[in-house]
């Protein structure tokens, strides 16, 4: 059975978060302390606008900082919850103006192709990952470049941790079954490997 | 292997990590976050002891941060607000009427705030589990309703019996029917535009807004924007009135509000801490029902990925 790891200051945010119910001084601290997690997550996701939506996600979780329930979730996945509600929104309102309304969609894969594009990441990755149900993707990013365990994660997108292990496990055997051929060709390149996908121009 | 070495056990895992690697916020960014959060409590501790605010606050105006500054600020205040005052901030007296449309409106833009942090729904079905009672008639038994992604069939489950109702369902807000979960998410959030949308039908024309927002927030797998845009839609209602605290017919705490309409007068009982729905109910004050009430009671509502 999975162990979720602890993260360093973890029990810290749970305790500031509670106390700044009665105290919002308590706040502040909470806002140094995780600023640079919630910036990445921003940035990864929506890069041209990760200052004014770090900003946002603070404010609405200052707001709501009442129904944080430390019995429910560590201070960390329920900070990065309130951060996918205002990236989702974000990405909502710019759709909202360049697409038409029945065609908006709030999945961050496009900025996030554009950025494994920049990184150069292998053409069949980015593929695989753009094949992966939406749901799958979202954890295992979640879990990759945010750190968080899978409860954690699970935290975040609202879903029970049992369904997002299972959830992760499914993405780990479709990016291994993907992928696999390619390894094959790589290590063996003179090998011709019939992949079933049509390569792009 | 460890944990995080199990979970990421996938060809690719390390350059798809780097490639995820970001520079940290600029000094700025942080120091704009922590003076918004600074200024929104500092904000709360001064109004922590004050009545209620003056008048609805203009959410839709202005820049989106700068309303969320201002709605942190008013959270706080309503809080402690809920209970009717008749005494504004200048000294002066305010009519009871005034002071619980106010509180209304204030208790519904905290509900929203609350409602947008919440975390959207993610499962196969949309899971309501729900009691009605009508005056005169046996209560039904508590229901589970399973509404699909789809909406191309409902399963109900009661006393360990499952049905599935096929065909074709939908929830209806104003002249719009929703056929999907996709599209609760194509309505739009601004919560004057969904007032519009809410009085854009002449076959609603006799239930109000108040009713269908509660249908929605009720029973619907709508995300947390649209639930706070409801909850702010509902703020601009004019006639909801604050009751106060009550217990629902389960016994739950909540928070009751009424409103008057055309044929009877409804009820909602909200859960403050987590901006749901608990209860609505409606008292005819019309025709033949005249007295009759109808009571809808959310015992549990959220995703699940199988029926039963």
């Amino acid at each position: 059975m999975e162990t979720d790891h602890k993260h360093q200051g973890s029990d810290d945010g749970d305790a500031l978060l509670t106390c700044a119910v009665g105290d919002p001084a308590a706040f502040t601290p909470l806002v140094e302390q995780f600023s640079p997690a919630l910036h990445g997550y921003f940035a990864r996701r929506a890069p041209g606008a990760a200052d004014d939506l770090l900003s946002e996600a603070w404010l609405q979780a200052f707001a709501a900082r009442r129904t944080f329930d430390a019995s429910r979730g560590s201070a960390r996945a329920w900070l990065f919850g309130v951060a996918r509600n205002v990236l989702a929104g974000h990405i909502r309102r710019a759709g909202r103006a360049t697409a038409p309304a029945d065609r908006v969609e709030v999945d961050p894969w496009q900025a996030v192709d554009q950025r494994l594009d920049a990184a150069a990441l292998a053409p069949e990755l980015r593929r695989a990952l753009a094949d992966l149900p939406a749901e799958e993707r979202e954890l295992l990013l979640l879990v990759s470049w945010e750190e968080l365990t899978p409860t954690e994660a699970a935290a975040v997108v609202g879903i029970p941790a049992g369904t997002a292990r299972s959830r992760l496990h499914r993405a780990r055997g479709r990016l291994r079954a993907h992928l696999a051929p390619i390894r094959h060709l790589a290590l063996t390149p003179a090998t011709p490997v019939r992949t079933d996908r049509k390569e792009s121009a | 292997m460890t944990q995080r070495q199990d979970l990421l056990d996938f060809p690719g895992a390390e350059v798809l990590q780097a490639a995820g690697r970001v520079e940290p916020p600029a000094p700025q960014a942080v120091a704009q976050a922590l003076a918004a959060v600074q200024a929104a409590a500092r904000q709360e501790t001064a109004q922590h002891s004050a009545v209620v605010p003056l008048g609805r606050r203009p959410f839709a105006h202005g820049r989106r941060i700068l309303a969320t500054a201002v709605a942190a600020a008013a959270v706080a205040s309503g809080v402690v607000a809920y209970s009717v005052t008749g005494a504004d901030q200048s000294g002066g007296h305010r009519t009871p009427h005034q002071a619980q449309a106010i509180t209304a409106a204030t208790f519904l833009d905290h509900t929203a705030d609350v409602a947008y942090a919440r975390t959207a729904a993610s499962g196969r079905y949309w899971k309501v589990r729900t009691r009605v009672s009508t005056t005169g008639t046996k209560p039904t038994p508590a229901t589970d309703y399973y509404y699909a992604r789809s909406m191309d069939a409902v399963y109900t489950v009661a006393g360990g019996q499952t049905h599935k109702k096929p065909g074709t369902f939908a929830w209806r807000l104003g002249s719009k029917e929703l056929h999907s979960w996709s599209d609760l998410d194509r309505l739009p959030t601004d919560p004057a535009q969904l007032v519009t949308l809410m009085n854009s039908s002449k076959e609603y024309a006799g239930q109000s807004a108040f009713l269908q927002a509660g249908a929605l927030l009720g029973e619907s797998p709508a995300g947390p924007e649209l639930r706070a845009g409801l909850y702010r839609a509902l703020a601009r209602l004019h006639g909801v009135k604050l009751v106060g605290t009550v217990k629902d017919s389960a016994g739950r705490t909540g928070t009751e509000l009424v409103f008057s309409g055309v044929a009877g007068t409804d009820h909602m009982v909200i859960d403050p801490k987590t901006s749901a729905l608990l209860e609505t109910s409606s008292v005819s004050t019309k025709g033949s029902d005249r007295g009759k009430t109808t009571r809808v009671t959310y015992l549990s509502v959220g995703p699940a990925d199988k029926i039963g």
